[in-house]
């Protein structure tokens, strides 16, 4: 009997091994593996563009990887480590100079020199800066964008303002005004429940943008210093928490929780974001009108700032001419015509496209495309180095004390924050 | 007479459904609702109208058939592999003296008490080594070592109570161990290896990280990874979550209604003197 | 006599019958926890591997606030939610003991909140606790009760995840309780009923000692839980505010996937694994006053 069931587990055991047992299709293709993080919607773009590559090029065969983003540092790492890593793979520049560090990325320069399709100058400078680790080449950029603001022109006109972007072709679109503006559009009914707000509090890497507006900076060109405790940075982290804290025209963190304030509901007047989330917006907002114009400009200059991502190949790849025309194929044209122009899921990295009638003058909202292209074109890079998960940590756990109303005064708020961040930044690097 | 005894019982019984049934309500509230809608104040429970579409819209945006089918596939095996070899492991700890028993058994103790966090990366060196990447052996091989040391421990627990003369009687009837293990231990123990099989069950279904992991090939995804699609930075569908999360749990609770037949069939005494 | 030689005497048996987990041990998890004991007297930052001896260790002793920071925040954790859950599963599963029609639909109600996937439960605690529109102040207000910021305010964080930690009593622990519930004869209480012991009397001399096995292996397996919760604070606070949910297993990983400190981080593990030995070897040797095993093999 149970020498029976025994031998009935082996044989289900061996059919199991049948069943799953990984068979390598032997197609003659070249079989390449890319990954990427993204929603449902991000994700079907992706495969798109991979089955219209794979058509493109009969000689080869890409997977895509779908990867939520939640969890998608987490397996990138231990794929790299334990060296086993796609060709291809989308990185955030948050992650990018960390995993540089660790020497997991394939050099460019040699593709890039001898690809005459492929010319460095048709992007725009902060996009190639980017990628670029000790002066070679390890990526390209693929969702390249610019923090941007959001407004709601239902509550504008409401409360009697003039259009955001207008005031930033005239040049007087400041934070003065944008905080007049807040304060403005913010309600309260009898009971002093908050009924909506006039703009969202300047989350990472916002806020850094306010404090280049008012003339500081986070952290020195070596990025081994932290300069937080400047008069200007102060002034600039003061406002943000006046705006919740004083003003109150921002939701704190117990109001704006569960996205109950969030853009889309249509009870924010302005918001601080990227031009990735229009394509949420477009898909949700049915009840109001709305558009975007750049960051407002401070008294020490404007708030312009670039963030992208990197399409990496992976060092160790068996097929790195392949894997480079995947990489030429995503950042190209065609790609950046879906991604971009038909989706606006970020702006081109191309100069070009970014300035194309196309990607200026669209059908849907957003119609002020040309904030996108301006910010990108004149936004500053951020200051992130190999140590920023850990910096943010610390910067970020200390800032949250500002945030979140704990210490209401920025000059405190910032001493504390600069004394943590150097004193890590003095530490011996991985202990 | 007796249903006025049991009044208080109910009461309290229906108090406590309540309490923890109020959450789960909020869950299917939101799975009704329009995204926009779904944090309105004060809480609109039911919604007008509510958003049934929100189901099968969830459910295929995703390959989420796919989805259930693996891990469908996945649980299955490795719930039956870990029911069996933990009870066979477990009987050799709680009914056998030998040398190194104890050594072994608090060392298995001991692999629970390192996070997994920092065994992660040697752990996937080892199954890559095997070829075994985007396949489901790592997801299920391990099971038929032992079901895990907490599913061990359990069953040696509950074996350390059951009266040693029951082997006894049996083993003077001339039964073999196996047979002990499988005519006597198992049969005594309805209501533990009900445990152990639920407990399992629900947490391979939901298994996150092993999946994330190991499986690369979209096709060969399991569900609890494809829930997380639905969040990403620039907001989450709320409302697809729960209706997916919802119709996820569903086989679960199915399960565990049908699996208290189990639960509830202890030590028969009585029944069996007779064998 | 007979009894003894026929089941206690040592034989390869029980070895045979350990053997699969013995060869899983080996194969799977002998070698990973080996390498990360080694990793521990290293920096390896998931490149290079460069062997420092105790530093990480003497860092994390003498240079780490934050390390001893989440050391209390999961001790106050464990303290107060172990007791306090393995108390309310047994109360739970003494509950659903009870002999009345409908069991198994309470049953499945109690069993629910363990079943809704963490990233679901996670966003509905966050709701819950919302000091604005949640709905755990809503209740309180209904009493007249002022609420609190229960995830924004430092003092309250910690006791909002213990609350969170009950609200899955009625899951895996309350199944093994009553798992165990169901091996208690029902002779020994209709014998304690003649005898006229009060409820109490009962469940304080017959149902604590017939279960003690169960209760023994919940504390174990409640401590080593508690002492390794990490989901949840991933999801909901990240640790904050001001680190107060800054539990020791979101530490390690931070520092293991975050910061590729693999070394730091595997030195952090080995600590945990030390005081969960120390903790349990504590609990066995107490165990022997009070677990009480029917079917023990004596020697």
């Amino acid at each position: 009997m149970l020498r029976g069931a025994v031998i009935r587990w082996g044989l289900a055991l061996m059919g199991l091994a049948i069943l799953v047992g990984c068979k390598s299709p032997d197609d003659g293709k070249v079989h390449l593996r890319y990954m990427a993080w993204g929603n449902v919607e991000q994700l079907a773009l992706e495969q798109q563009l991979v089955d219209s590559f794979n058509r493109q090029n009969p000689d080869l065969h890409v997977e895509l990887f779908k990867v939520p983003q939640s969890a998608y540092k987490n397996k990138m790492i231990l794929m790299f480590a334990s060296r086993t890593s796609p060709d291809v793979v989308r990185v955030d520049h948050y992650d990018f100079p960390q995993l540089a560090e660790r020497n997991y990325f394939h050099e460019l320069d040699e593709f890039i020199q001898g690809d005459l399709e492929f010319k460095l100058s048709d992007f725009f400078p902060a996009a190639v800066e980017e990628c670029k680790v000790n002066g070679k080449m390890q990526g390209l950029n693929v969702l390249f964008g610019g923090g941007i603001m959001f407004y709601n022109k239902k509550l504008l006109n409401e409360a009697g303002l003039d259009d955001p972007f207008e005031l930033y072709k005239k040049g007087e679109w400041t934070y003065a005004k944008m905080r007049e503006y807040a304060i403005k559009t913010t309600k309260y009914d009898k009971s002093g429940r908050a009924q909506q707000f006039g703009v969202n509090m300047a989350t990472m890497p916002f806020y850094f943008a306010t404090i280049q507006a008012f003339g500081g900076r986070f952290l020195n060109e070596t990025l081994d210093k932290c300069l937080l405790d400047s008069p200007e940075a102060i002034e600039a982290m003061q406002f943000l928490s006046d705006l919740r804290w004083k003003d109150k025209c921002c939701p704190t963190p117990a109001q704006g929780a569960n996205s109950a304030f969030a853009f889309e509901t249509g009870k924010l007047a302005l918001e601080f974001n990227y031009v990735g989330a229009s394509a949420r917006y477009r898909q949700m907002i049915t009840k109001f009108e709305w558009d975007i114009c750049p960051l407002p400009d401070g008294p020490k200059g404007n708030s312009l700032f670039v963030k992208g991502n990197q399409l990496i190949m992976y060092k160790e790849t068996q097929h790195p001419k392949e894997a480079w025309r995947l990489m030429k194929f995503l950042t190209g044209p065609e790609a950046e015509q879906v991604l971009y122009v038909r989706e606006r899921r970020q702006s081109p990295s191309r100069i070009a496209l970014a300035f194309s009638d196309a990607y200026l003058h669209p059908k849907t909202p957003p119609f002020n495309m040309e904030s996108v292209s301006m910010t990108v074109k004149e936004g500053t890079k951020l200051p992130i180095g190999p140590r920023w998960p850990e910096v943010m940590q610390v910067a970020g756990s200390e800032l949250d004390n500002l945030f979140a109303g704990r210490e209401k005064n920025a000059a405190e708020s910032m001493k504390s924050t600069t004394a943590a961040v150097n004193k890590l930044l003095g530490e011996e690097p991985g202990f | 007479m007796k249903k006025l005894r049991d009044l208080p019982t109910y009461v309290v019984l229906i108090a406590f459904s309540s309490l923890f049934l109020v959450p789960f309500l909020w869950t299917v509230s939101t799975a009704l609702h329009d995204n926009q809608d779904v944090f309105k104040f004060p809480p609109e429970w039911i919604p007008k109208p509510p958003h049934w579409e929100n189901f099968p819209k969830a459910w295929t945006a995703l390959p989420f058939t796919n989805w259930v089918l693996n891990t469908l596939f996945i649980t299955v095996i490795t719930t039956t592999a870990a029911v069996l070899t933990s009870s066979l492991v477990a009987y050799g700890f709680s009914r056998f003296k030998f040398k190194g028993r104890n050594a072994m058994f608090y060392t298995m103790l001991a692999t629970m008490m390192l996070p997994g966090q920092v065994t992660m990366i040697p752990v996937f060196m080892i199954w890559r080594w095997l070829g075994a990447i985007d396949t489901f052996y790592p997801l299920i091989i391990p099971s038929f070592f032992g079901g895990g040391a907490f599913n061990i421990f359990l069953m040696r627990q509950f074996f350390l109570t059951i009266p040693r003369e029951f082997d006894e009687a049996a083993m003077l009837d001339g039964a073999s161990h196996f047979k002990i293990w499988w005519r006597v231990l198992l049969p005594l123990s309805g209501p533990v290896l009900a445990t152990v099989a639920v407990m399992s069950f629900i947490s391979h279904w939901d298994e996150f990280n092993g999946p994330l992991i190991y499986l690369n090939s979209p096709e060969k995804y399991t569900v609890s990874v494809g829930l997380r699609m639905f969040q990403d930075s620039y907001g989450s569908d709320m409302n697809q979550l729960m209706a997916a999360s919802l119709i996820h749990i569903l086989p679960t609770i199915v399960l565990f209604f049908c699996a208290q037949r189990y639960f509830m069939k202890g030590i028969n005494l009585s029944g069996l003197g007779g064998r | 006599m007979t009894k003894r030689r026929l089941v206690d005497k040592p034989s390869y048996w029980g070895f045979l019958f350990v053997l699969p987990w013995l060869l899983g041990f080996l194969v799977f998890t002998a070698g990973p926890m080996l390498t990360s004991l080694y990793l521990s007297f290293t920096k390896y930052d998931l490149n290079t591997i460069q062997f420092v001896g105790t530093k990480n260790y003497h860092r994390l002793f003498y240079e780490e606030p934050l390390f001893w920071k989440s050391l209390q925040v999961t001790i106050t954790y464990a303290i107060f939610s172990v007791p306090l859950g393995i108390s309310a599963s047994l109360g739970l599963a003494i509950l659903l003991n009870q002999k009345v029609r409908g069991q198994r639909v309470f049953r499945t109600l109690f069993y629910l909140p363990s079943l809704v996937p963490a990233v679901a439960s996670s966003l509905l605690w966050i709701w819950i606790f919302n000091p604005d529109y949640g709905l755990l102040n809503y209740a309180l207000s209904l009493f007249g009760i002022g609420g609190a910021e229960w995830l924004m305010d430092e003092k309250y964080t910690l006791g909002a995840f213990i609350v969170m930690s009950l609200w899955g009593a009625g899951g895996g622990r309350m199944i093994i309780f009553l798992a165990g519930l169901q091996g208690i004869s029902d002779t020994y209480y209709e014998a304690a009923r003649l005898d006229g012991a009060s409820h109490w009397q009962q469940f304080r001399f017959i149902t604590i000692p017939q279960l003690s096995p169960v209760i023994f292996f919940n504390l174990i397996l409640g401590i080593i839980g508690a002492f390794q919760v990490f989901t949840t604070a991933y999801i909901m606070t990240g640790g904050g505010p001001n680190n107060a949910t800054l539990f020791y297993a979101l530490s390690i990983f931070r520092n293991a996937f975050e910061y590729f400190k693999l070394g730091k981080a595997s030195a952090m593990a080995w600590v945990l694994f030390v005081i969960l030995l120390i903790i349990t070897a504590v609990q066995f040797w107490g165990s022997k006053r009070w677990v009480y095993y029917e079917g023990e093999a004596k020697s």
